[in-house]
């Protein structure tokens, strides 16, 4: 990592500090893969004394050092963390967060690791049988469920803004502004998102929702939850959005017979979510959600692209993520066909 | 016209000689190879289907009803339908909609022809 031995010295402390230790020693620091706006990387260390005495693997979560604000602070992320721990969702226990840039030069939180597979190529390809997918996507649905009854007025929640003038149209603003950032213009998506705002839900629930909530940002550790993943987007809406979004055709990694994320059966997952959280999916509303899924995937794949095109990283695989773009356009069309 | 085998053909061959090659390479790297293989077949299809940028533009000017003098760029043309579209100029229209899933579906044979299987 890169972390001079000064820095290094100034963690241990801060570990140290909080765990009420005598002394820490960090034996180990590696970067974990993914994350392209945030950084991740794995600690060893061992700990003497005070409330964590002994070896412990952790995570430590921090800015890449090249990004732009494009969602909440570490800090925020946190308390959402925290928020979800607290409230019994399946996470990695946060421990705490600095946000004194003077420590390791940037904001930065530590959590436990939790082991397993998050890689969603290798979970989708994964040899389930039928009463395994049954029981995992609901457990999903139950988790969800969860997150969404989450109360916001019982934690310091109050940076996550409430969607004006709804959950819905929230997002068509939001996402036609992403659009009007970008050198080329998107008719079909201009289509999806003006089909979004003519059908726009008369009436809709807010709740704490997690946002990207799907296969990708799940642990799974022997066939069972081991942890939900990536809060960074964490906000207010309508939790149907969620929920079409984990069912959303992109996130079931080809494995399109399985609708909740490529995994199992989207009626399965209704139903756990619905037990738990006592609420009704109106089916044909999470068709809605459904074209908002696909735009949205359709504007951030768009983002990703022009990250490589504008030089800002080169990559090909940000590059081949522009061309899937049709894919989306073409899902979207077939679900609002002029009447 | 170049002698064959044209770009098309010679990405193909190349295609099939990196193909014989990605087990060879380190798992952590097999990923990438394949992502580079998904680019080479992306690349060879748009060369031959090298009229899209025709088509479009023959769609744009019929949905607008241009003349044959109209000298409007394929750009400038989407650029008018993308923002009368959400100046709600086409709701529920079923030209413009025929005009966007032409496009889309043969846009999606170039990028993943597998997609319109489902």
């Amino acid at each position: 990592m890169g972390l001079d031995e000064a820095s290094r010295g100034r963690l241990a402390e801060f570990i140290a500090e909080n765990s009420r230790a005598s002394s820490v020693t960090i034996n180990s620091i590696s970067r974990l893969t993914g994350g392209a706006i945030q950084e991740n990387y794995s600690l060893d260390i061992n700990i003497h004394g005070g409330d964590w005495d002994g070896t412990h693997t952790w995570v430590l979560r921090t800015d890449a050092p090249s990004s732009v604000q494009v969602s909440m602070s570490r800090v925020q992320e946190f308390t959402v963390l925290q928020a979800a721990y607290d409230s019994g969702v399946t996470v990695p226990k946060p421990l705490w967060c600095c946000d004194d840039v003077m420590a390791i030069g940037r904001c930065f939180y530590l959590m436990q690791r939790v082991d397993g597979i998050a890689d969603a190529r290798t979970l989708v390809r994964a040899d389930w049988n039928d009463t395994q997918r049954e029981h995992f996507v609901q457990c999903l649905g139950r988790e969800l469920a969860m997150i969404h009854a989450i109360d916001v007025s019982k934690f310091n929640l109050d940076f996550l803004s409430s969607p004006h003038p709804s959950p819905a149209q929230a997002r068509i603003n939001q996402y036609r502004n992403y659009l009007d950032d970008l050198p080329d213009p998107h008719p079909v998506l201009e289509w999806g998102l003006r089909w979004l705002e003519i059908n726009v839900p008369a009436e809709s629930v807010t709740v704490f929702c997690h946002c990207d909530y799907r296969t990708g940002n799940i642990m799974v550790d022997n066939g069972e939850l081991a942890g939900i993943l990536d809060w960074e987007f964490a906000g207010l809406s309508d939790p149907l959005e969620d929920i079409a979004w984990f069912c959303a055709r992109c996130w079931r990694f080809g494995q399109n017979h399985y609708q909740a994320g490529g995994i199992g059966q989207r009626e399965d997952f209704y139903r756990a979510y619905e037990e738990r959280s006592n609420r009704i999916i109106d089916r044909e509303q999470v068709t809605y959600w459904d074209v908002m899924a696909a735009v949205r995937w359709a504007v951030i794949a768009l983002q990703q692209a022009q990250r490589h095109l504008s030089g800002e990283q080169v990559s090909l695989e940000l590059a081949l993520t522009g061309r899937i773009v049709p894919e989306m356009e073409y899902d979207i069309l077939q679900m609002t066909k002029p009447v | 016209m170049n002698n064959r085998p044209l770009g098309a053909e010679l990405l193909n061959t190349a295609r099939e000689t990196l193909k014989g090659l990605v087990n060879d390479l380190p798992r952590e790297k097999q990923y990438e190879a394949l992502m580079v293989l998904n680019a080479m077949a992306i690349a060879a299809r748009e060369m031959t289907n090298a009229d899209e940028a025709n088509l479009q533009l023959e769609g744009l000017k019929k949905l607008y009803e241009t003349d044959e003098h109209d000298e409007s760029s394929l750009l400038e043309l989407s650029r008018r339908l993308a923002r009368d579209i959400r100046q709600q100029k086409f709701d529920n229209d079923s030209e413009a909609y025929t005009f966007l899933i032409e496009t889309a579906t043969r846009k999606l044979r170039v990028s993943n022809p597998k997609y319109l299987k489902g």
